[in-house]
């Protein structure tokens, strides 16, 4: 205990004088006693201002509860006010205070100490911020990791523990009943590498961020869901390193790329298909890798077929099971398409309108059936969704494209539409533009073999007339007479020849003529029946093996060109002729007219019209028997039907299965039909 | 003049075959005329020409099966000039491997003078 010895009070000026602590001491009776330096700076007065002073006086703001303090401290308690602010000019300050009792030999005194706090404090207020504004981070990071239009999960290195996933992740996964707790456990996500291969745990992006340190970007990972479709999901995945370069964690951000994947498929699959479609002008072959492209982006089978009258031809098939090809070419021939029963292909290439079934359901096969068998192949067949598209070009349906899902699952819906229908409006403009430059071959190709078939026609007769003109002057030449009986036969073959020759220049003319749409009609009131007696006797007049045979009533008449329907009947007469080598019976025959309309036949027992020609026949330069002894110039049948078409009527060709041909024309009578005796 | 050289007429044509055979009978030549192959061949069979004038298109035997044909009969085959009103008068020619050929319309000149050569009428040839 200090007493009042030199020896105390210099120890008690040493303490309150080297002390980091602010120190004051107050007597008994209220007044301070001393006061170091730090407890000055903690009050902000002076020396004067307190020594001597009733403590009491210094604080007048708080006396009351200074008051009460000093109190409690005198009756033997300690007191502590822990934080005390005490606000000065230049800023504030905070003090620990501590107040005890001391026994002085004047009574009990006070002594009071002061530590100043203000770093502590502030550096508590620093951390609160700091706190704070982690939490606001914190908060704002969830918000984006929340917001994120991908899946974003976090996952613990080493375990593998799934530590954090937001929505749109939990949505992409499927909502797992449970988040994986280690890596195994990413088993349960099914995903499949592009050959098909599933993924191991170890597989997956994030894992190999946790395992390697491997950064991933985008890899496409295929995927199924117990509640979905396939697809295909993109996922990246990067570690994340601690200050000691350790890997602690990674993170992943996925997104379901499957509309992505589509879009870019069905991209590549238009620009592929666009090359094979310009690499052949043979657009069998063309459509042919077409079906089988489509096979593997957009079907499991698909068939092309051609509208054809009568029946659409298939062109092409293409299955990824060889099995579904023997099976589809098997039924198209056992059951070609008819009319007997409805077909969406029938349909389609009738209104131009694509079909789409994203479920085929059995009535729909039932109602395709022809019978049993029939059925049963187009259960076998297994499209459980088909798309039938038209191809379209220049206005009109040239084919039907057949798209069906069968394994795969798929069901197809409006995108897959759009890409069946932009694909077969590629595939109808190469078809037609391979068929308009077939058409213009074939065109070239026939006005070259016509060119080479005239001059090769044309040089017979002239052969003729020159040969004979020489043979009478060489005669002349070297005897210096003619003898009369050959002039006159080499005359007679001159007249005969130049006749020829005039036919067929003609011919020639009348094309020309028929090509420039100037082969014009002057009709008059013409009795059908004679005009055809006239032909067939001259006709008669110049072969002595073919009987031909007319039967014709007494008159018809008919307003018609009599000149060209002359041409008509000789052409057909003569074609009977030429095409009976070996002879044999013509028939020509004029039914008994109806009112409006006059007809006539002309039949030959000859050699026919091979069935592939028929179609032919009337076009310019055709010659059903190319190549053959027989080929004229071609132009006789093409120039017939002109006329008949200028008379408004119809020439038809018929083969009767007991051989030859019979040619019928019939053209209006143009004149009341009580004409007809 | 020599005699009993024989000429083969193979044409489908009545008038120019009629003329070939008045032209060339005028120049001593005997003449047999048939209106396609096989009637040519059955001539050949009968008597071998020391020649044959042969028209390409004809009916039922064209001069394409014909020289075929005729190659294959035995003994010696007599030289064939082809008749021809196509574009490319050689390219039948050599087809056949002819020994020449003769393009319609032809001259009543070129025909003799064709027919003299191969045959060595008159030693010119």
């Amino acid at each position: 205990m200090l007493g009042q010895s030199g020896d105390g009070a210099a120890l008690l000026e040493a303490i309150f004088g080297q002390t980091g602590v602010g120190l004051c001491l107050v007597g008994a009776d209220s007044r301070v006693l001393m006061a170091n330096e730090e407890w000055l700076r903690s009050t902000g007065l002076t020396a004067e201002q307190v020594l001597g002073i009733d403590i009491l006086d210094l604080f007048p703001g708080s006396r009351q509860l200074v008051a009460s303090v000093y109190a409690s401290v005198r009756a033997g308690k300690k007191a502590r006010i822990s934080r005390l602010r005490h606000d000065f000019q230049h800023g504030e300050g905070w003090w620990e205070i501590s107040i005890s009792p001391v026994p002085l030999s004047s009574g009990v005194g006070i002594l009071i100490s002061s530590r100043d706090i203000l770093p502590e404090v502030l550096g508590e207020r620093d951390r609160e911020r700091l706190l704070l504004d982690v939490e606001g981070e914190r908060a704002k990071l969830q918000t984006i990791i929340e917001q994120m239009p991908v899946g974003v999960l976090i996952l613990e290195a080493p375990s593998g523990k799934m530590a954090l996933v937001n929505k749109h992740g939990e949505r992409l996964m499927g909502r797992p009943s449970k988040l994986p707790e280690s890596l195994e456990q990413y088993s349960q996500f099914k995903a499949f590498h592009p050959d098909g291969r599933p993924y191991r745990p170890e597989e997956w992006p994030p894992s190999r961020s946790i395992l390697s340190g491997e950064v991933v970007a985008e890899e496409e990972v295929g995927f199924r869901r117990k509640d979905g479709p396939r697809g295909t999901m993109r996922i990246s995945s990067a570690p994340i390193y601690d200050e000691e370069g350790r890997i602690v964690a990674a993170v992943s951000t996925f997104y379901n790329a499957t509309k992505h994947k589509r879009t870019e498929e069905a991209q590549s699959f238009l620009a592929e298909a666009g090359t094979l479609l310009a690499t052949s002008l043979d657009y069998q072959t063309t459509l042919q890798s077409v079906a089988r492209l489509a096979t593997f982006v957009l079907a499991d089978w698909c068939v092309i077929d051609m509208a054809e009258e009568p029946t659409p031809r298939r062109v092409a098939m293409s299955s990824t099971d060889s099995s579904k090809i023997k099976l589809l070419g098997e039924m198209q021939r056992r059951y070609p398409y008819g009319p007997g029963r409805p077909h969406p292909v029938l349909t389609v290439s009738r209104t131009g309108q694509s079909e789409i079934y994203p479920r085929v359901p059995d009535s729909l096969l039932a109602g395709m059936a022809y019978d049993a068998e029939h059925l049963r192949m187009l259960r076998e067949l297994g499209a459980k969704s088909v798309m039938v598209v038209p191809l379209l070009a220049r206005g009109r349906t040239i084919g039907v494209i057949t798209f069906a899902a069968v394994e795969s699952g798929r069901r197809y819906g409006p995108e897959d539409l759009a890409l069946a229908e932009e694909l077969a409006r590629r595939a109808a403009l190469a078809v037609d533009n391979a068929r308009l430059y077939g058409e213009a071959q074939e065109a070239v190709r026939l006005r070259d073999e016509f060119l080479s078939v005239a001059s090769h026609e044309l040089k017979t007769p002239v052969t003729s007339l020159r040969g004979f003109a020489q043979l009478i002057v060489r005669q002349f030449d070297s005897e210096g007479q003619m003898d009369p009986n050959r002039v006159r036969h080499a005359l007679q073959v001159i007249d005969q020849q130049s006749d020829k020759l005039s036919r067929l220049v003609s011919q020639l003319l009348d094309v020309s003529r028929i090509e420039a749409g100037r082969l014009a009609l002057e009709k008059k009131v013409t009795d059908v029946a004679r005009l055809v007696k006239g032909v067939v006797e001259t006709a008669q007049a110049s072969t002595s093996r073919h009987k031909i045979t007319v039967r014709v009533p007494s008159e018809v008449l008919a307003l018609v060109d009599p000149l060209r329907l002359e041409q008509v009947v000789t052409n057909l007469i003569d074609n009977a002729i030429k095409y009976s080598p070996e002879g044999g019976p013509i028939h020509v025959e004029v039914p008994a007219p109806l009112p409006e309309t006059v007809c006539l036949e002309v039949a030959d027992r000859g050699i026919g019209i091979p069935s592939e020609h028929r179609q032919g026949i009337f076009d310019r330069f055709y010659q059903a028997h190319q190549g053959a002894y027989l080929a004229g110039m071609g132009l006789g049948l093409y120039i017939s039907r002109h006329i008949v078409d200028l008379h408004g009527g119809r020439i038809e060709v018929e083969c009767p299965p007991e051989g030859g041909t019979r040619f019928v024309v019939c053209i209006p009578r143009g004149i009341g039909g009580d004409s007809s005796i | 003049m020599n005699s009993a050289l024989r000429i083969l007429v193979v044409e489908d044509d009545d008038s120019i075959r009629g003329l070939i055979e008045m032209a060339l009978s005028d120049e001593g030549y005997e003449v047999m005329t048939a209106p396609h192959g096989a009637a040519a061949l059955d001539l050949i069979r009968e008597s071998e020409p020391d020649f044959i004038l042969l028209d390409m298109s004809m009916p039922v035997m064209d001069g394409w099966e014909f020289s075929r044909a005729y190659r294959q009969t035995p003994g010696k085959h007599a030289p064939i000039v082809v008749l021809t009103a196509a574009h490319n008068a050689c390219n039948p020619a050599s087809e056949i491997q002819a020994a020449g050929y003769l393009a319609k319309p032809f001259t009543l000149d070129d025909l003799i003078a064709v027919v003299d050569r191969h045959t060595g009428k008159n030693g010119s040839y």
